[in-house]
């Protein structure tokens, strides 16, 4: 490197020198004379070309056997222009030789090269690894002034069809991809929609829901698209809803869904096919379909109801059992529970925002204990059901009869409901944490077993007469088919955890204000105990 | 065709490179030129900072490997001197920069192609690092901490060679 600077390049290569610097550096001055020693010298050694050539181009290249001729040879003579300069190899045209290729000015900008030059690099760019290939359009663009230039090359259709497919397949690979994803998860998305049937309505309710999906295809129809076409207009509702129940679970669970839950029975009723059967509303028990269909509704008002009496003293109580040392005045007293109520309440006002955020946290660790997964499932409870409801809403045994079992069933939902709202209200600020998504995803998706759980311990522990259904005619209760024990089940596990959960809350925060911290005697070597 | 065109190695264009730049010295550079007589395609460089900014006064020194294809394919540059920049790597000297991987043409010299690098030295795109602690200083809005840190090692790391 330390060469570097002032010498002459031909000094770097020890063989040529002699030639080099005659050539290389004077030559577009000299003219003509030196024809035959150019010749002699080239062709053994690629980089010895010499002498000037300007005068002998033409000739050259017109005679010499190597060189292609074209029309397109920009051979205006050079009569006062610099020498070409090839942008590719930067000779220019005083360095060519017989073996050099003709020259291109392929675009309206000022850049010429040889042929082979321009091929070269074509090929470089078009060749299947270079990684230049990625956004290749195809097309070759001057790197000056960006127009395109245009070979004419041999085409071949078995070659041009390959690359157009190879493109397609390029491009294909992106959404097919996301087809593939989307269809796995459809699939999923409907054996779980299965799966919640059959745990809510039990196998012969459910069966007869699905009964659909089990139809032998119709032998008659040769095509097997026109097979499909008529199952999708069929089984639409079955093809839809299904996937659609545990997305719906899922979204109950998030307070996002809220604006729009409740928006989706009024589809259903919109959609229903017999309206009149599925909305007798003025009979009891009312129809699988109308029940459903109502959830939404009642886990607004239950988690409204919660959202705005239970909640508050919720707070209050996890307040109580955060240290509070360092965020409130009380702190100099030296006392660092707060057992009055006002004073609470007075953090609590102060600090909303910090509050917040605590009570999230704390809400997390609660959970975690509490029971995991199923404790979250109270918002999942109602919606879900939904979508199964569109579509085999008519053939449920729903018929509508006395009214005499009213009472219990309107409670038992109406608390859960709230449930679901509180938690959600609590969940928001967490929902991006894995953790808690995924116990919101996992939860959803348990609950309809939870609730059949808990449907079918209600069949146990009930009495008789409430859980059988008569055995001619039509049932009179709720409790009477296996879908009303799911879903009433369903709404008591939400109501009943979220009542554990507040008394364990109210529980604890009693419990904290009592913590006494015990003496130690050393006379008598142990704690004393009052 | 092809074999034949293959046969002419990047030697020729490179002299004819070298040759340019002696006639039309690069400002972005202290010197440009092979490593030794012998071995035309293995270049070294030496980049000057930039005034006024964080860089000025710097000396880098930069590592030229010449494929065989050149110039149908980019040179492999390197900084040997180590140098902070959101888009070179700290330790190995690799530089993020498209006109060495992806947009390269056979219009650009190594003379031109090391005044992009010089550019890259004002113009830092912190959304590709390969130095991602100064790059995160960048996206911070943090710019007194980064342009010290930068001053900081263009002085310690200062290349004082030849």
């Amino acid at each position: 490197m330390a060469s570097l600077p002032p010498r002459p390049a031909s000094q770097r290569r020890p063989s040529p020198r002699e030639q080099d610097p005659s050539s290389s550096d004077s030559h577009h001055a000299q003219l003509p004379g030196a024809d035959s020693e150019a010749f002699s010298t080239t062709s053994e050694d690629s980089q010895t070309l010499l002498l000037n050539r300007r005068r002998s181009t033409q000739p050259v290249s017109s005679t010499s056997p190597q060189n292609r001729q074209t029309s397109t040879q920009p051979s205006a003579p050079k009569v006062d222009a610099e020498p070409r300069k090839c942008w590719i190899c930067f000779n220019d045209e005083t360095e060519d030789t017989p073996l050099s290729s003709e020259w291109r000015s392929p675009c309206p900008c000022v850049l010429v090269a040889h042929e082979k030059c321009i091929l070269d690099w074509i090929a470089d760019m078009e060749a299947p690894n270079s990684r230049r290939r990625a956004g290749g359009s195809g097309k070759v663009l001057c790197p000056q002034c960006r127009s395109e230039i245009h070979l004419l090359r041999p085409r071949s259709v078995v070659v041009d069809a390959v690359r157009t497919l190879e493109r397609l397949t390029g491009l294909m690979l992106i959404p097919g991809v996301f087809v593939v994803l989307g269809s796995a998860a459809y699939s999923t998305a409907t054996m779980l929609g299965t799966h919640a049937i059959y745990e809510i309505f039990g196998m012969d309710d459910g069966l007869q829901i699905l009964q659909p999906l089990y139809d032998p295809p119709d032998a008659t129809e040769a095509s097997p698209v026109i097979r499909l076409l008529n199952h999708l207009r069929q089984h639409w509702r079955l093809d839809i809803g299904l996937p659609l129940i545990p997305s719906i679970l899922i979204a109950s669970r998030i307070t996002i869904a809220d604006s729009f839950l409740p928006i989706v029975p009024m589809i259903f009723f919109a959609s229903s096919s017999s309206p009149d059967e599925m909305l007798n509303v003025g009979h009891w028990p009312p129809s699988a379909a109308l029940t459903v269909a109502l959830l939404p509704y009642i886990r607004a008002g239950y988690n409204a109801y919660y959202e705005r009496f239970w909640l508050p003293r919720e707070q209050r109580w996890l307040k109580e059992i955060q240290p509070r040392a360092g965020d409130t005045p009380e702190e100099g007293q030296g006392d660092n529970e707060v057992h009055n109520p006002q004073h609470i309440h007075e953090i609590f006002e102060d600090e909303n925002g910090v509050m917040d955020i605590e009570v999230d946290l704390d809400f997390e660790v609660f959970r975690d204990w509490n029971d995991g997964g199923p404790a979250d499932n109270h918002n999942a409870a109602e919606p879900p059901p939904v979508p199964i409801a569109r579509g085999p809403a008519p053939p449920l045994n729903a018929p509508p009869l006395g009214a005499n079992d009213a009472a219990p069933a309107p409670n038992v939902p109406a608390q859960p409901r709230n449930r679901n709202n509180r938690r959600m209200g609590m969940e928001r600020g967490l929902n991006f944490n894995t953790t808690s998504l995924a116990d919101t995803v996992l939860g959803a998706l348990l609950f309809p077993s939870i609730a059949a759980a808990v449907g079918e311990a209600l069949r146990l522990a009930l009495p008789r007469s409430w859980v059988t259904s008569p055995v001619s005619g039509k049932p009179t209760g709720l409790l009477q088919a296996r879908w009303g024990r799911s879903i009433v089940g369903g709404c008591l596990f939400v109501g009943i955890k979220d009542a554990v959960m507040l008394y364990v809350r109210w529980k604890m925060a009693q419990n904290h204000r009592k913590r006494r911290v015990l003496d130690y005697d050393k006379v008598k070597k142990r704690v004393i105990r009052p | 065709m092809s074999s034949s065109s293959r046969a002419q190695s990047p030697a020729k264009r490179l002299q004819s490179e070298l040759k340019t730049y002696q006639s039309e010295p690069n400002d972005a550079l202290v010197e440009l030129g092979p490593v030794g007589d012998s071995e035309l395609t293995h270049w070294t460089a030496v980049m000057k900072g930039v005034p006024g900014t964080a860089y000025e006064g710097g000396r880098w020194k930069l590592d030229i490997r010449i494929p065989p294809t050149y110039p149908n394919a980019p040179p492999d540059i390197k900084f040997v001197t180590r140098i902070c920049h959101p888009n070179v790597n700290f330790k190995t000297g690799e530089i993020c920069l498209d006109l060495l991987k992806t947009t390269w043409t056979p219009i650009y010299t190594l003379s031109t192609t090391l005044t992009a690098i010089h550019q890259l030295l004002t113009s830092a795109e912190p959304d590709s690092p390969l130095n991602v602690d100064i790059a995160q200083l960048f996206r911070q809005g943090d710019y007194v901490g980064a342009e010290a840190l930068i001053r900081f090692y263009t002085e310690t790391e200062r290349w004082e060679g030849r």
